[in-house]
Formats: C-alpha cells, sequence, structure tokens
C-alpha cells in the first residue's frame, strides 16, 4: 500500500476524529470517580492526617459491635434481612434495559408531555458537549467546565441549555417507545427513601411512569414521584439569585463586579450595590444595568440543590424491607420510532413471463428521546397503535401529518447529528393481540439521537407479475408501472410485513445497479398481494376521451368512452385501464369492447394485454339514469 | 501555558477531580484509540477507555513518575483491552456490513491503523496520539513533553515514516 504524507496525515486525523468519545456514558465519568467507595487506595487518602484515620478506624469499631449487639437483639420473622448502614448513601446501578418501539402510526396525535424549553441544542455536559454547540454556546474553556463548581460558575451568553433534550421547537417529532428500565437500588433503609433515576428519557410521559421492587413487591411503595425537568441552564441558575449577591468578570478587562441581581433578561442584568428592603423608608441602592455580552462569566454563591443536569426522576420510596432492591422501571417515551424500509432488487425483468426479484427489509430505529439505551433488548412493536391527544402536547403550527417529511429530515443538514449505523441481526416475529411482535435476537445499544438500521428480512427469488396501469384519473396520458407480488410462502416470503418505503433498484448492462423508484407499502399480512409502483412507462401510451353524449329522457343520458393504449415495447404487455363513472347516478355498461371487472359502485377495471407495437383500443357506453 | 500531565496527575493525586478531569479529556480519544487497535470494536472500546480511566483513578498513587501518566494509562487500557479480547465475546454474524464511519474509511481500515500505531516506539507514539488523537499543536506537545518544538517535528516525521513502513509491510 503506498501511503503518501498527506494521506497518511489525513488518515491520522481521521482516525483521531474516529476515536473522540461519543457515548454519553462520558459525562457521569466524573461523578463515578467521585461515588467511588472510599478506599484507601483513591487519590488523596494519603494527604488525610494520621488522626483522622485512627479516628475513623476507632468510630467503624464501635459501630461495628454496637451494630452486632443490635443484630443480635432484633427479633427476626425468619427473613435474612440486610441492614443497611444508615449512612450509605443510596446508589442506583443499571441492570438492563428493554426498549419498545412502536412503528410510526397513522393516527399518531401528538402525545409528549414534555415540556417547553425552546430554542437551540446548545448544550454542554461537564465534558462539554461540542456537537450540540448552538449559535450560544457554552463560553467557558474546559477548566471551568469540568470545575466541581463550588461557586457555581454560569457561562455568559447562553440562554438556555437542553442537554441533549430534542428540540421540541418547530415541527413535533412523533413516535413512542415502552421502556422497560432494570436497575439495583442499593443501601435501602427501612422506611422512607429518596431514590434518583437519572438517565431516563427526557421525552418521558410521566403519567405513565411505574416503578416497582422485584425483591420486595408488596412491601415497598411509591409515596411520591417527581419528574425534575428544570435543568440547570444559566438562567435558571440565575432566577434563583434574584436579590442575591453575584459576581461578573468583564470579558475586556477582567475587571470583577460584584452586586446583588435585581433582575436579568437575554440582554442585561441589573444589579444593586445593596440588597433591596421592603422598607419604604430605607436608602434606595444604587443600581446598575450590565450588558450580558460583554461579560466573560457571572459567579454566584453555590449550586442550587433543586437544579437537576439533566432529566431525573425522583421518588420518595418506602419499604419495609431494607437494604439492596431490585427494581423495574417502565413508562412510555416520545421521540422513538421505527419503520421498515425495503431494499428491491429487480434482478431478472421479464415483462411477459414475470420479473424476478431480490428483496431485503431493514428496520431503521429513530431514537431521539433524550436517552441512550445501552445493550437494550430491543422490541418492535407493528401496526397502527391508537393514541389521543394529550392536553399537554406541544402543538406546532406545522400540522404535518405527512411521514415523509418526518424522515426525509434525515438527509437535511444541520437539523441533526444523525448517525448511521448498520447491524445485522435477526428479528422474531410473533403476533401480540392486533399487533405484530419483533423481537431482537441480541441486545443492540440505540444511542440517543442516532438512526440503528437492523436486518429484518431477507427474500431472493421473489416472483412479481408486472402490470400496466392506465388509470387518466392519475395520469392522462401515461401509464403506472405495477409490480404484483403475492406474499405467499410459495413466492419466498408469506410473512407479515410492517409498513415501510420500497426503493426499487435493478442492474443496468454495465453491471452498475440503478434506482428505479420508490414506493410505499401499508402493513400486509402474508398471503395477501403487494401492489408496487415504481415509475411512469415510456414506451406505453395512453389517451382517454368520452366520445358520444346523448340525453334519452330528462333523467336518462348515455356516454361513450374511448380509452386507447399504445403499446411501443418490443414484448407484448399486461395492462388495466380505469373506466370511472359518475357516483351521483345509477349507470350501466350497455355496450363495452372487453370485459370489465366492477371495482367498487363508480370503477371499472379492463384488464387486458397489449401486443408488441400495437395499439388496443377500449370502447364502453353507459346509460346513467337518476 | 497548560499546565502539564505531571502537574494535573500530582495535583489528581491529591484528590483533585478538577485536574482528572483534564486529564481525562485530554487522553480519553488516545484511550479509545489504544483500545479500538486491540478490540476492533469502537463501542467496547469506549468501555475499556472509560475502564481505564477509573483504574487509574483508583492507582493514581502508584504512578512513581507523573510525567509519564500518558503512557501509564495507555498501558492501562492496552492490558484492559487484551484481557478483555481474551475473555468471550460475542461473536458477530456472518455477513455483518461493516459499519460506516461518518468519515470515509472503514471502522477495520482505522481499527487496522491503530493497530499500526501501536507498534511504534513510544516516544513516536507519544507525539501521534498528542497530534492526531488530543489535537495538541507542536508547542503544546513540546511543553507538555519539556522538548523543542523541532524535536517535535522531528520525531513526528519520523513517526510517519515508521508508521509508513508498517502499513506497507501488512
Amino acid at each position: 500500500m503506498d501511503e503518501s504524507h498527506d494521506n497518511l496525515e489525513q488518515r491520522l486525523d481521521e482516525a483521531g476524529r474516529w476515536s473522540q468519545p461519543r457515548d454519553a456514558s462520558w459525562d457521569s465519568l466524573l461523578d463515578r470517580l467521585e461515588s467511588q467507595d472510599e478506599s484507601a487506595e483513591r487519590p488523596g487518602g494519603s494527604s488525610r492526617p494520621p488522626w483522622l484515620a485512627m479516628v475513623v478506624a476507632a468510630g467503624l469499631l464501635i459501630a461495628m459491635v454496637t451494630g452486632l449487639v443490635w443484630l443480635s437483639q432484633e427479633p427476626r420473622d425468619g427473613k435474612d434481612f440486610v441492614h443497611a448502614d444508615p449512612i450509605e448513601p443510596i446508589e442506583v446501578k443499571r441492570r438492563g434495559v428493554t426498549l419498545t418501539v412502536f412503528s410510526a402510526s397513522q393516527n399518531s396525535q401528538q402525545t409528549l408531555f414534555m415540556p417547553l424549553l425552546g430554542g437551540g441544542q446548545g448544550g454542554a455536559s461537564r465534558f462539554g458537549n461540542a456537537k450540540q454547540g448552538g449559535a450560544e454556546q457554552m463560553q467557558m474553556d474546559s477548566q471551568e467546565l469540568l470545575a466541581p463548581n463550588p461557586g457555581g460558575y454560569i457561562a455568559n451568553g447562553i440562554t438556555q441549555q437542553t442537554f441533549g433534550r430534542p428540540s421540541v421547537a418547530g415541527r413535533q417529532k412523533r413516535g413512542m417507545a415502552l421502556v422497560k428500565d432494570r436497575r439495583l437500588v442499593m443501601h435501602l433503609k427501612q422506611g422512607d427513601n429518596l431514590v434518583k433515576f437519572t438517565d431516563v428519557a427526557a421525552t418521558i410521559d410521566p403519567t405513565s411512569v411505574r416503578l416497582t421492587s422485584d425483591t420486595d413487591p408488596l412491601g415497598t411503595q411509591v409515596v411520591e414521584q417527581n419528574f425534575e425537568f428544570d435543568l440547570a441552564t444559566a438562567d435558571a441558575l440565575l432566577k434563583r439569585f434574584v436579590d442575591k449577591k453575584v459576581s461578573c468578570v468583564e470579558r475586556d478587562s477582567g475587571e470583577l463586579i460584584e452586586g446583588f441581581l435585581i433582575s436579568f433578561d437575554a440582554q442585561s442584568l441589573l444589579l444593586a450595590d445593596a440588597a433591596v428592603s421592603d422598607d419604604p423608608d430605607a436608602p434606595r441602592p444604587k443600581t446598575e444595568a450590565i450588558v450580558r455580552s460583554q461579560l466573560q462569566s457571572i459567579r454566584v454563591a453555590e449550586m442550587p440543590a433543586d437544579l437537576y443536569t439533566r432529566p431525573t426522576l425522583v421518588w420518595r420510596l418506602r419499604t419495609k424491607t431494607p437494604g439492596n432492591h431490585e427494581m423495574t422501571l417502565s413508562y412510555l417515551c416520545g421521540q422513538a420510532v421505527w419503520q421498515a424500509d425495503y431494499n428491491v432488487l429487480i434482478r431478472d425483468q421479464d415483462v411477459d413471463a414475470g420479473d424476478t426479484l431480490d428483496i431485503k427489509g431493514w428496520v431503521s430505529i429513530d431514537n431521539r428521546s433524550g436517552a441512550t439505551f445501552e445493550q437494550a433488548g430491543i422490541k418492535l412493536i407493528a401496526g397502527d397503535v391508537n393514541r389521543v391527544r394529550d392536553p399537554w402536547a406541544v402543538v406546532t403550527g406545522y400540522g404535518q401529518n405527512s411521514e415523509e417529511l418526518w424522515w426525509s429530515d434525515l438527509n437535511v443538514d444541520g437539523v441533526f447529528e444523525a448517525e448511521l449505523e448498520v447491524r445485522q441481526k435477526k428479528f422474531s416475529e410473533k403476533t401480540f393481540f392486533e399487533y405484530k411482535l419483533y423481537t431482537l435476537s441480541q441486545p443492540s445499544t440505540v444511542k440517543d439521537r442516532q438512526i440503528k438500521q437492523l436486518n429484518l428480512l431477507k427474500a431472493g427469488g421473489v416472483k412479481a407479475r408486472r402490470r400496466y396501469l392506465f388509470d387518466p384519473n392519475r395520469d392522462a396520458t401515461r401509464a403506472t408501472v405495477q409490480l404484483l407480488v403475492a406474499n405467499s410462502e410459495e413466492n419466498h416470503l408469506g410473512r407479515p410485513l410492517p409498513k415501510g418505503r420500497v426503493t426499487f433498484t435493478a442492474v443496468d448492462a454495465d453491471g452498475e445497479t440503478q434506482f428505479l423508484g420508490r414506493d410505499k407499502i401499508d402493513h400486509t399480512p402474508k398471503d395477501e398481494e403487494l401492489e408496487l409502483n415504481l415509475a411512469k412507462a415510456f414506451d406505453v401510451v395512453c389517451s382517454h376521451k368520452q366520445v358520444r353524449y346523448k340525453k334519452l329522457a330528462h333523467n336518462h343520458y348515455e356516454y361513450r368512452y374511448e380509452m386507447r393504449i399504445r403499446n411501443h415495447k418490443e414484448t407484448a404487455i399486461n395492462v388495466r385501464a380505469v373506466g370511472h363513472l359518475a357516483s351521483h347516478a345509477n349507470w350501466k355498461v350497455t355496450k363495452t369492447t372487453d370485459k370489465y371487472t366492477k371495482h367498487d359502485f363508480k370503477t371499472l377495471h379492463f384488464d387486458c394485454r397489449v401486443e408488441s407495437n400495437t395499439e388496443k383500443k377500449i370502447s364502453y357506453t353507459v346509460e346513467h339514469k337518476w | 501555558m497548560q499546565k502539564t500531565d505531571a502537574q494535573l496527575a500530582r495535583e489528581a493525586a491529591g484528590g483533585s477531580t478538577p485536574s482528572f478531569g483534564v486529564l481525562v479529556e485530554r487522553h480519553r480519544a488516545p484511550l479509545v484509540a489504544v483500545a479500538a487497535g486491540v478490540l476492533r470494536c469502537r463501542d467496547e472500546a469506549e468501555e475499556v477507555a472509560q475502564e481505564a480511566l477509573l483504574r487509574a483513578w483508583q492507582k493514581l498513587r502508584s504512578l512513581n513518575d507523573p510525567a509519564r501518566f500518558g503512557p501509564w494509562l495507555r498501558t492501562i487500557a492496552r492490558n484492559l483491552a487484551l484481557d478483555r479480547s481474551r475473555s468471550p465475546r460475542p461473536v458477530p454474524l456472518p455477513d455483518d456490513p461493516p459499519e460506516r464511519s461518518s468519515s470515509g474509511d472503514s471502522d477495520e481500515r482505522i481499527a487496522e491503523l491503530l493497530a499500526a500505531v501501536e507498534t511504534l516506539d513510544e516516544e513516536f507514539r507519544e507525539v501521534i496520539y498528542r497530534k492526531h488523537f488530543s489535537q495538541q499543536s507542536g508547542r503544546q506537545i513540546a511543553e507538555q513533553l519539556g522538548i523543542a518544538e523541532g524535536t517535535v517535528r522531528s520525531r513526528l516525521s519520523r513517526a510517519y515514516a515508521r508508521l509508513r513502513e508498517t502499513i506497507q509491510r501488512d
């Protein structure tokens, strides 16, 4: 391999970009460090004075002796209770997660319960989230971002922080998923406990949340549940410091300005030199308006305890069984959806005898719920799940129902960063209620803001009949090429096909794969026929006209129509010509050149064969009477 | 001037999480690269990189020469990745299509390049990782390693030459 100098450097740069961490779990790495056991090996241990270690050791010894005495006196009712140390903080560890994603539904209503945070996707994690930087970016250097924030630095010039939460401004994305999240909650004490679950979907429906203890389902109950979504944005922090002292650092001069925050908006802060008193006779403090864009940073005394860095579920949990509990959390969340995509390669083309197709079906899961589901068991529900509009749901002015537009977003640069991951794992399909349930054979990680593609089916040698559809109401001059595919076992299919998009390709004379067209299919059970529209035929020209009109009585008319189909191909073709009749009158076909079938009360189908380089004329006379 | 790894490592050994945070940010991409070169799997490499950092945090006091924090950290990651590669892992299905990266190279090709970087001598690896993975400038590398900028350039040049040889040989 000949590697030029530049090429090697480029490849190394590319490898460097590729190696940049993407996993959301990096955000919590420092938290995990801090929550590690206070073992002797932990840094900083040696810096403690020796007398402190002795005091701690003595304390532990006393606690152990006291505990042993207490345990020996505690009456037991047959259960081997583990008595948790009351000072041990509650820890939550993820055990596993199952994600059941519902297919994009026609009757999808806006059911997201997510509060509006609006605005851009700016946001910064502990390590900085460069990918999500919006116009208003956290203006901190890494040192500030990484600092434990004892003084509560606020980056200036930022008005919103969404922490990876999908923006709900503008288009409302649809979709729904059921999340079943199993976690180990450690060190619960008997009685009430405050338990917090982070890493839940930002689009969670709080009313659907259910938490159960698998360790003691009867003795453990949720007393209170809160979904905390007031995230630690700069403005949220400032709001809590109105009437309190803040310090600002000017961008250019580095000068420190201190004062009591009177009010603030996106552009400015109003500071006073003393706290404003409620006493009307008290001297009024001097106030000064400071333009926020001129500030480098704003410092507040401390981080309020009621601000969260990410959406968090908080429970007051009452249990009779202290110790560790295996718990299951389930909830519905929005903005996770899947759809099927079928790639159809027309392998052998034969207009007359029928085409041979190779069909590959893919499942595309689009997760924008705000949570990453690590090594999740994945289930997909195919079918139209009924939903009702939630009164809190965000109503957008777009009123868009088109899923096409929804999916087309994936290709719009800058709308969001879609990371395409292609994996192939097997789906098994089962009937579930009135739907089809597809279960993935192996766990898979579904990251936030990612489209994951998984293999759904592969079928080769599928036979298709080709038909040319001439429907004057659709196109007055051209016929649509249709492929009719029997979804049967004999035809190497015979399985439920979820609704999705079908892309047709074929190999040209040079061996290149060419795009032929695209269509959609609805949920299709087995043993039904798929009717796929490919394109408009080039060599088939059609016309339709009314050639006779006669009034037989005041309520009785006669019409004659004529359809002509000219086949310029070198092979004969099968054609379906559609005749449309008046829907407001009784009709009767009195004369026709070809046999027809009545499709519905106002539509006739003429199925005929048109030989190569010939013209086919279909004429039919209809009497309308009312 | 940025704090050197040695300064930060000393502070972190004294219990400073923010200092360790800076080291994390500086070294996490090289760690992912080292692990990916062994494991040939990006997702697993990230897990190993995090595990290596957690281990390093626990064992930081055992590091005799804080100036060698980077090589020491990468050794932890390499050993963890080797351990993991020896343990039973899920076998990918035979017809798995290659994962597409946002850039041109496939994941497999990048992993091959990373494995090639790992065959270089430590002094060459160090400058490659700092320049291409930690995105440090020549001056920053010189400051961090306590060497002249010209030395950084010559080391990089020799590192590229060695790397080209390795790639061509393979």
